[in-house]
């Protein structure tokens, strides 16, 4: 166990390099001079040019420029906005809360509706309730996110008034925008329940526990669900990667704040210090929930802790 | 075991009848036996799902390709007379803001959608199956080197990657496609990959190197052949993938810019005005639905006949 979980950890810490690399090379990549960027893409003089330059470090040698890159992000130190002049670590530190209350919001919705379709369609399988679990999959996949996310503020929102239409608050506010980010994931993990479900129906420790007469509602809770969903917390952290992404998105939809606004309007802007930082922290927290995830496996699933 | 002639090698006979059978020319003429080429067509269109979703995708892209003949209006041109008229008569999906046809723009946006979705699976599939090949088949450093490289790629959510790319190179049609495209490479690296490593100890492959060839002949004669079928499932799911991030960028304002009618920025246009004039918004979106839809049908379709266990069925 141990020595998984030190191999796990080391394996991410090369990759979270990597992205403070990428990240660095960000503005380097971009055609032209990174001052001119800086300077928000206007003709500048020389002297000024000279000046930026040498505020940002950028007369330096690039690997230079990487290593105070590295050292003043482990001071928690990502720059300041271009326009702004906020630190960009303030704006995306106030960005995260909501993206993140979205993205479990969404996970919650993607669950526990996708396991509910999946029993459902595996204990009736081949019946009508199957066919229209797997139809309504089928959509949900299909479905843009920033679709169905219109469609639910149409009818919701606008034409019955259950649901207010825009911004935070209380749980009304949050319900349409985690329907809409956790609905593609629900018709995905709502396969999976049914394929896993339907194996492990056939398993002979299922016929063992029908055959000693327990009742069908324990042999389906006690026995069957729980081994039908180890692929599916597998799967849970492949999924957050859409869900991350669907929340980016669903803000928009739903002018709620959040990193996917603070990204859109970054880009759209050329403010690359706050498009460095957003993309940065959204890659490491996905990295580490990542992570979180693969040793989570360790515990359900005995043989890769000795595997 | 009926069926037993068509495991043996495709002969030139059986290879002109499985082009007739892809042709259509000689369905229902010739039962059996075929080659798995005609098989899989067979079995491929015995799915109805994978039928409609093969028959929808058809009527989109000819659409599309048809759009100049077809569509009734202008599609930037603005008419003050029909400014947001609702779908009837003159407008069949109504106008937008500007008085354009809406569609006439759903028409066209296809257009942009379409091409999006198939260039930036070109450029993911060929770097990817590039890359996974090599990976596979020469193992040790450089093996490592393209998997760091792939961990690295999938330490981004896609469409992170795929607005970062947008952020350094700017946003046109071929920025967007180069940036869709990048984001799904990972995929195909790893599916190649693992497929490679366990073809690279097979007979054929053995007695190919023995008789001399040369790597690059043993990787794209021997091996790629052989494991066409996941990359040609996986490339037609990524079409579907790919169109719903180009449309997402442009959504967000980060790909292909108003006045080109595009689903996703005209989705995005429509926005501010579902409440009253849902018409604007609704009718791009259906479309992209509908050509994702009709993709993921035969992309499902295509896993099952080129799944040779499932033969024979």
């Amino acid at each position: 166990m141990t020595t998984y979980v030190l191999r796990r950890v080391a394996q991410a810490i090369p990759v979270l390099f990597g992205i403070t690399l990428f990240t660095f090379l960000m503005i380097h990549l971009v055609p032209g001079d990174p001052v001119l960027i800086i300077a928000g893409d206007k003709p500048i003089t020389e002297e000024r040019a000279a000046q930026i330059r040498h505020q940002y470090g950028l007369d330096r040698p690039l690997w230079v420029q990487y290593r105070d890159y590295v050292v003043d992000l482990l001071h928690g130190d990502m720059g300041s906005g271009l326009h702004s002049k906020r630190p960009v670590s303030d704006t995306i530190r106030e960005a995260m809360g909501p993206t993140i209350q979205l993205t479990l919001a969404g996970l919650l919705v993607a669950v526990s509706l996708g396991v509910t379709l999946g029993i459902l369609a595996a204990l009736f399988h081949n019946s009508w309730l199957d066919t229209l679990a797997m139809v309504v999959a089928l959509v949900g996949v299909s479905m843009p996110i920033f679709y169905l996310g219109l469609l639910l503020l149409f009818a919701f929102s606008f034409n019955v008034h259950l649901f207010p239409a825009t911004g935070t608050g209380g749980l009304k506010h949050l319900v349409l925008p985690a329907i809409a980010v956790g609905f593609a994931s629900s018709a995905y993990i709502a396969r999976l329940v049914r394929s896993s479900m339907l194996e492990v129906l056939r398993q002979d420790y299922v016929v063992t526990a029908r055959a000693k007469g327990l009742r069908d509602r324990i042999v389906i809770t006690r026995h069957a669900l729980k081994n039908a969903l180890i692929p599916v917390i597998t799967f849970l952290g492949i999924q957050l990667a859409g869900l991350l992404t669907g929340a980016v998105v669903t803000e928009t939809v739903f002018s709620r704040p959040g990193l996917g606004g603070v990204a859109v309007r970054a880009i759209n802007a050329r403010d690359f210090p706050l498009i460095q930082g957003t993309v940065l922290v959204a890659a490491v927290v996905y990295v580490l929930v990542n992570l979180i995830v693969d040793l989570s496996y360790a515990i359900f699933d005995p043989r890769i802790r000795y595997g | 075991m009926a069926d037993l002639p068509a495991q043996h090698a495709v002969t030139g006979a059986e290879a002109k009848r499985a082009e007739g059978l892809r042709s259509g020319q000689l369905l229902g003429h010739y039962a059996k036996p075929r080659g798995l080429a005609g098989d899989a067509v067979r079995r491929l269109f015995r799915n109805p799902g994978a039928a409609a979703g093969a028959v929808v995708l058809a009527a989109m892209v000819l659409i599309a390709v048809f759009a100049p003949q077809i569509a009734p209006y202008d599609p930037i041109a603005q008419d003050s007379q029909s400014i947001r008229a609702r779908p009837g008569r003159e407008h069949l999906f109504g106008a937008d803001t500007f008085g354009r046809d809406v569609f006439s723009r759903v028409l066209y946006g296809g257009r942009k959608s379409l091409p999006i979705g198939l260039v930036a699976v070109g450029i993911a599939a060929i770097f990817g199956v590039a890359s996974g090949l090599i990976a596979g088949y020469y193992g040790h450093w450089v093996d490592s080197l393209i998997m760091r490289g792939v961990d690295l790629m999938l330490a981004f959510p896609g469409i992170l990657l795929a607005m970062a790319i947008v952020a350094i190179l700017g946003s046109s049609l071929f920025n967007l496609m180069l940036a869709v495209g990048i984001a799904a490479i990972p995929e195909y690296t790893r599916i190649v990959r693992g497929t490679v490593l366990s073809t690279r100890e097979t007979e054929y492959v053995t007695a190919a190197r023995v008789s001399g060839a040369h790597d690059r002949v043993i990787m794209i004669r021997h091996i790629l052949p052989n494991i066409l079928p996941p990359i040609i499932v996986l490339a037609t799911l990524g079409i579907a993938g790919a169109i719903i991030l180009g449309s997402t960028l442009s959504f967000l304002g980060l790909g292909i810019q108003p006045p080109t009618p595009e689903w996703g920025n005209m989705l995005s246009d429509g926005r501010s005005m579902m409440r009253h004039f849902w018409w604007v918004s609704f009718f791009p979106g259906l479309a992209i639905m509908l050509t994702v839809l009709a993709i993921n049908l035969l992309g499902d379709g295509l896993r099952d006949a080129l799944d040779p266990r499932l033969r024979n069925r």
